[in-house]
């Protein structure tokens, strides 16, 4: 099934984007992108706007946070 | 409220003066370890999402395969959600809910399973409590994934969006 980009939304101050596509059966689909993932096989304006916002920054940040996430995950 | 239902089943109204969110929709979770691999669904493989102003309700079953694509999952599996988890304000944005988990293979799942999510998360996973009132998570540290076989998990929960 094929899906159009709708909608990027940016989303916590990791900068998730919570993207919103279109399938071909007219239903909505959604998923979020995070500052550790790969967009290189994204379309451009999802792949810009990873680059605009997902700073060294915030990419420390975010593996800071799920790191502390784990833990909380795995208490002793 | 007044708003417009459109093609894709999206309907945003006017309570007051604040706008509120309506959206309908499906999405293929990632399921993958926190330490690696990751698994997929060759059947099963969507979620229902109904969001209703911040409040965004999850539905579905998946059907995962027990083999891990990659290396072995050894530890807790992650689900992704539809939307960025709130940061919340006093813990608000905790969130437990609802799942059934069932093997078709083995043995060794155990009860008192809940989907739990944490703020500003993107995923969620499923943990459980024991007798003796320790918990672990479904892939977690000291429980491998306890399915030989296919399995299937039932969700049914809501928590708050960002």
């Amino acid at each position: 099934m094929g899906y159009t980009l709708d909608k990027i939304e940016i989303a916590s101050e990791f900068k998730h984007l919570n993207i919103r596509e279109i399938a071909d059966s007219g239903g909505y689909s959604r998923r979020i992108l995070t500052p550790d993932m790969n967009v290189s096989s994204e379309v451009q304006e999802i792949q810009d706007k990873a680059e605009e916002l997902w700073t060294d920054e915030v990419k420390e940040a975010w593996t800071t946070f799920q790191a502390e996430q784990e833990a909380e995950r795995n208490p002793e | 409220m007044s708003g417009i239902i459109n093609s894709a089943g999206s309907r945003s109204g006017v309570i007051g003066e604040t706008e509120m969110i309506h959206e309908v929709g499906t999405y293929v979770p990632t399921i993958v370890g926190s330490g690696g691999g990751s698994l997929t669904c060759s059947t099963d493989k969507s979620l229902g999402y109904e969001r209703i102003g911040d409040r965004v309700f999850i539905t579905g079953r998946l059907s995962p395969t027990s083999n891990s694509v990659g290396p072995a999952i050894t530890s807790t599996i992650l689900f992704s959600l539809p939307f960025t988890v709130a940061a919340g304000t006093d813990n608000s944005a905790f969130s437990a809910g609802t799942v059934f988990l069932r093997s078709g293979g083995v043995t060794g799942i155990q009860q008192n399973q809940t989907a739990i999510l944490s703020p500003s998360g993107s995923i969620f996973y499923i943990s459980y409590l024991l007798d003796d009132d320790t918990s672990n998570n479904i892939g977690g540290l000291t429980a491998a994934l306890p399915v030989t076989t296919g399995w299937n998990c039932w969700f049914g929960f809501s928590y708050l969006a960002a």
